[in-house]
């Protein structure tokens, strides 16, 4: 892997090449694609508020965010009651799009529990920025998790060796796949995606190129997707009721399927992320 | 247009202080400044929490009630100026660590 200025890049995949709806301006819209369960988008200002009740908008760079307004279902909104732990709006922070920063310390937003959505999968986007890499470990800028027995259907963190990875458990079994490696300190913008399809495998790509697949056939999915799932939150993870694992990131935006995209689908919205904000396959 | 948020501080209170001022910082946030104070720090990094760590930014009004009314209550509270130091800076200078983030 080698990486640009713009954000985390392998080898150009030839899957990746534009495709004439792309180059045409694209039109497409991550809505598009059924399964859709939530779609955080920070370049879209109405859906970003100071607040938790989501009635005052923000209105300029550095404003906390404590109100997220999920475009997907309109059910997951990201949330944060607690004025000192609201994120921060950074409305040009991607090639002037917007991005919602976390501080590392404090910050994060609860999205209210996805469990009983994934018993068929499921996929994740983000567009997305690290500020601390290595040597940061356990770090988690976006997770859900319950302690014991130890069950996770997503859990990013950022590893010892320096890379971010996704890590599902399964009653204290962990299926690991890296997305990136980073760079010591800010890793700069990219698109990560994670598609895990029950019984079978979860491979994850960085920027549109695959970084990995690992089998998850002995994972007991209904475990996993099931009733016993935590909260989710962003620019950290839940800990039974605490908050832990703060992590100084950025997000651009997030997308949540509540299936395993195909190959071609999985193209089609990372293109449409990677044109959206600019940045390079 | 500029925000208003433009001060940040990053606040680092003793444990035994934790109850008294959440309660506080209800004044100032009364939906949600009982949870301020819930970020766990010790010399080792392992639980117990020694001290506990709010990092936020604020108006200036909401600076001026903090540094005028309430810092002089709790004087065992370190502020410190979030604009000029990382949160890894202070933690370092003060030699703790963040509770409860190793697997």
């Amino acid at each position: 892997m080698q990486r640009r200025r713009d954000g985390w890049i392998g080898p150009p995949p030839h899957d990746l090449r534009p495709m004439g709806w792309l180059a045409a301006g694209g039109g497409f819209s991550p809505a598009q694609l059924a399964g859709l369960v939530l779609w955080l988008d920070a370049d879209d200002a109405a859906t970003l508020f100071q607040d938790a009740a989501r009635s005052t908008p923000v209105a300029s760079d550095g404003d906390p965010v404590g109100g997220w307004t999920d475009k997907g279902s309109g059910t997951y909104h990201a949330l944060q009651a607690t004025a000192a732990k609201r994120a921060t709006n950074r409305p040009s922070a991607v090639n002037g799009r917007g991005a919602v920063e976390f501080d590392g310390t404090d910050d994060f937003l609860t999205v209210t529990r996805m469990a009983g959505r994934f018993g068929s999968g499921f996929s994740f986007v983000m567009v997305m920025r690290i500020f601390e890499g290595q040597p940061v470990d356990f770090k988690r800028p976006f997770g859900s998790r319950v302690v014991s027995p130890r069950q996770a259907y997503f859990d990013f963190l950022l590893s010892s060796t320096g890379s971010l990875v996704q890590v599902m458990w399964a009653d204290h079994v962990s299926y690991q796949q890296t997305m990136v490696s980073l760079p010591a300190g800010d890793s700069g913008h990219g698109v990560l995606t994670c598609v895990a399809t029950p019984g079978a495998a979860m491979s994850c790509y960085a920027n549109g190129s695959l970084t990995g697949t690992t089998s998850i056939a002995g994972a007991t999915w209904g475990n996993i997707a099931g009733a016993t799932s935590e909260t989710p939150l962003i620019g950290a993870i839940a800990n039974g009721a605490s908050d832990i694992g703060h992590c100084a990131c950025q997000f651009a935006e997030l997308l949540i399927y509540n299936r395993p995209l195909g190959s071609a689908e999985r193209q089609q919205v990372e293109q449409y992320a990677l044109a959206k904000f600019g940045l390079s396959p | 247009m500029s925000t208003e948020y433009s001060i940040r501080r990053i606040l680092v209170v003793p444990a035994a202080l934790q109850a008294e001022l959440n309660a506080a910082a209800t004044t100032l946030d009364p939906t949600g400044g009982d949870a301020t104070f819930t970020v766990g720090l010790s010399s080792t990094g392992l639980a117990p929490a020694t001290h506990y760590v709010c990092n936020a930014a604020l108006r200036l009004a909401t600076w001026e009630f903090v540094e005028q009314v309430l810092a002089p209550q709790y004087e065992a509270a370190q502020i410190f100026d979030g604009n000029e130091q990382t949160i890894d800076q202070v933690l370092t200078g003060l030699g703790l660590r963040f509770v409860g983030s190793e697997e």
